[in-house]
C-alpha cells in the first residue's frame, strides 16, 4: 500500500488541554477517507495538526515521505464552514483565483492558464454562473462548492476537508461527492472530518474513527461501523441500524 | 502668496492622510481590527512624547520613532495577554488603551510645563490642528503614500486573501505573520501621521469610517476601497478648509464631522437605490 500521509507519535494541545495523543497513522494514496468520532474527539483537530496550524503540536507528519514545507503545492485545504466571514466583500472568482496564488513571486500577476483554470473549476461545481456575485449572496451548499473549486483549483494531490457537507443541502452534497470521486479516479487522496455516520458508510473507502484523542479504528467501513465499536465509542448515544 | 503656498501644501498634507487613512483603514476593517487602531492611537501617545524629550523639537522622525516603539510595545503587550489569559479582546483593548493614554497625557503635561525646547503644537496631538502640519511632516507624507501606494499595487489581493483566509494561505506557505506585522507597522505609521491633523481622540474614526460609507452603497472588496478613498480625501480636503476659515474650530473634529456627513449621504443613496430596484 502506498502511502500518502504518514503520521508518526502525533500530539496536540490547547494550553493544558490535550487533544490527541500519540497517534500513528498511516493513510494510503487513491481514496476517500473519513474521520469520524464524537463531538469533541479531536476530529478537527487531528486536520490542523498535521497542518501545523496550532502551536502545541509534537511528532512527526510526512506528505508523501516529506515534510509539509517542502510539500505546500500537493496540499489543498476546504476549511469549517462557521470558520468563514460570509459577510466578507469578496467575489465567487476572488475565492477561487487565491487558489492559484503562490508565495513569493508577487511581482507576477495572473496568467490567462490560470484565469482558465478558475474558470474549469467553477464550471466543475456548477457555480460558474455566479462567479461575480458576492460570496455572501449565495446558499450554504453553494459557497461550499465554491471552496471546492478553490480546492479543485490548486490541483493539489491531497485534499483536506474538516465537516463539508455540514447544513448544505442535498443537490450541493452530490455535485460535491460527484467531484470527490472524480479526484479519486485520478489517484488523489481525500480526507474528510465527518458527522454523519449513516453516509459515512456509503461513500467512504476507509473510516479514522477517533476516540478521546487516540485511534478508535482505522479500517473499512463495515469494520469501523459495527454495531459494538460503535457502541463502545459513543457509549449508547446514538441508535445503530444494521 | 506664503499664505497661499503655506495653504496648499496643508491642503496637499491632509488629502494625502485621507487617502492612506482610508487605505489602511479598509484593511484593519476586513481583518477586524477597527478597534485595535483606536488602541494604537491612544498608545503611541507614550512615544511621541518620549521622542520629543529625547530631540526636544517637533522633529516629525524622532516623533515617529517614538511612537512606533511605544505602538510597537502596545502591539506586542495585547499579543501576549491574547496568549496568556482568558480576558477577550474588547477588555484588553480597552485595558491598553488607558493605560498607555494615561502615560502618555502624564507626559504630555510634563513637557508643557518644560521651559526647553519648542514645545508648541505638541498639545494639538489630542485634537489635532493644521498648525500642526510643516513642511518635513508633508514630505514625509509623500514618501509614505507613496510606499504604501506601492505596496497595496502589488500586494492588494493577498492582503484581501490574508483577511478572508487567513489559514488558507499560512497552509500555501504565505508568511502570514510577517503579512500581520507590516499591516500594524503600516497603522502605526498611519496613525503617527495622522494624529497631527485629526488628534489621538478621533484618528481611529477617519480609519473606519470611509469604509464604513464605502460598504453602504458598492459591494465589491475593490470598490469599497475606491470609494472609501475618495470619502477620506474629500472629507479631510473639505474639513481642512472649513476649519481655515477662521472659525476656530479644531480640525480634526470638522473633518470627521464631514465624513459622517458623508456617510449619511450615502446612507440616502442606498435608501435611493433600494427604492429603485
Amino acid at each position: 500500500m502506498e502511502t500518502s500521509i504518514c503520521v508518526k507519535k502525533l500530539s496536540a494541545a490547547y494550553g493544558s488541554n490535550q487533544i490527541l495523543s500519540d497517534l500513528d497513522i498511516q493513510f494510503p494514496v487513491g481514496e476517500i477517507i473519513g474521520i469520524i468520532g464524537p463531538n469533541g474527539c479531536g476530529k478537527s483537530t487531528l486536520l490542523k495538526a498535521m497542518l501545523g496550524l496550532i502551536p502545541d503540536v509534537k511528532g512527526e507528519v510526512q506528505f508523501f515521505g516529506r515534510p509539509i514545507d517542502a510539500q505546500r503545492e500537493a496540499i489543498a485545504y476546504v476549511p469549517q464552514r462557521e470558520t468563514v466571514d460570509w459577510d466578507f466583500p469578496i467575489s465567487v472568482r476572488e475565492v477561487v483565483e487565491m487558489g492559484v496564488f503562490k508565495p513569493g513571486k508577487w511581482w507576477r500577476k495572473k496568467t490567462t492558464a490560470e484565469s482558465e483554470r478558475v474558470q474549469n473549476a467553477l464550471q466543475k461545481v456548477g457555480m460558474w454562473d455566479f462567479a461575480d456575485k458576492p460570496i455572501g449572496d449565495l446558499s450554504g451548499g453553494q459557497q461550499q462548492r465554491v471552496f471546492v473549486a478553490r480546492a479543485l483549483v490548486q490541483q493539489a494531490d491531497i485534499l483536506l476537508m474538516d465537516e463539508p457537507f455540514v447544513g448544505i443541502d442535498v443537490v450541493s452534497q452530490d455535485q460535491i461527492w460527484q467531484n470527490l470521486h472524480e479526484l479519486r479516479e485520478q489517484g488523489k487522496t481525500i480526507l474528510i472530518v465527518h458527522h454523519d455516520l449513516q453516509s459515512a458508510r456509503k461513500h467512504f473507502d476507509r473510516l479514522l474513527m477517533i476516540h478521546h484523542g487516540q485511534i478508535g479504528a482505522f479500517d473499512k467501513p463495515e469494520v469501523v461501523l459495527s454495531k459494538e465499536l460503535l457502541q463502545r465509542v459513543y457509549s449508547g448515544f446514538i441508535i445503530v441500524q444494521e | 502668496m506664503m499664505i497661499g503656498s503655506y495653504f496648499t501644501l496643508v491642503m496637499i498634507g491632509a488629502g494625502l492622510i485621507g487617502m492612506i487613512c482610508a487605505q489602511i483603514g479598509f484593511f484593519a476593517y476586513l481583518n477586524k481590527r477597527s478597534l485595535v487602531g483606536d488602541a494604537l492611537a491612544h498608545s503611541i501617545l507614550p512615544g511621541v512624547v518620549a521622542g520629543f524629550l529625547c530631540s526636544l523639537s517637533r522633529n516629525p522622525i524622532y516623533l515617529m520613532l517614538g511612537a512606533m516603539f511605544s505602538g510597537m510595545l502596545a502591539t506586542l503587550w495585547m499579543e501576549y495577554l491574547e496568549r496568556k489569559t482568558r480576558l477577550k479582546t474588547d477588555a484588553i483593548i480597552a485595558l491598553t488603551m488607558s493605560s498607555f493614554s494615561a502615560l502618555g497625557l502624564c507626559g504630555l503635561s510634563f513637557i508643557q510645563k518644560l521651559e526647553a525646547g519648542d514645545h508648541a503644537g505638541l498639545g494639538d496631538f489630542l485634537f489635532g490642528s493644521i498648525a500642526a502640519m510643516q513642511l518635513p511632516d508633508i514630505q514625509l507624507l509623500v514618501g509614505v503614500a507613496l510606499l504604501m501606494g506601492l505596496l497595496f499595487w502589488f500586494f492588494y489581493h493577498r492582503f484581501i486573501a490574508m483577511a478572508f483566509n487567513k489559514e488558507f494561505m499560512e497552509i500555501k506557505g504565505f508568511p502570514v505573520k510577517w503579512y500581520g506585522l507590516l499591516m500594524n507597522l503600516m497603522l502605526m505609521i498611519t496613525i503617527t501621521l495622522g494624529i497631527q491633523l485629526l488628534g489621538i481622540v478621533l484618528i481611529s474614526a477617519m480609519l473606519i469610517l470611509p469604509v464604513v460609507a464605502a460598504r453602504f452603497i458598492v459591494q465589491s472588496n475593490t470598490w469599497i476601497f475606491r470609494v472609501s478613498m475618495l470619502v477620506g480625501v474629500t472629507s479631510a480636503l473639505s474639513g481642512t478648509y472649513i476649519s481655515s476659515l477662521g472659525s476656530g474650530l479644531p480640525t480634526g473634529p470638522v473633518i470627521i464631522l464631514t465624513t459622517i456627513l458623508l456617510l449619511g449621504l450615502m446612507l440616502i443613496v442606498k435608501r435611493l437605490m433600494n427604492r429603485h430596484v
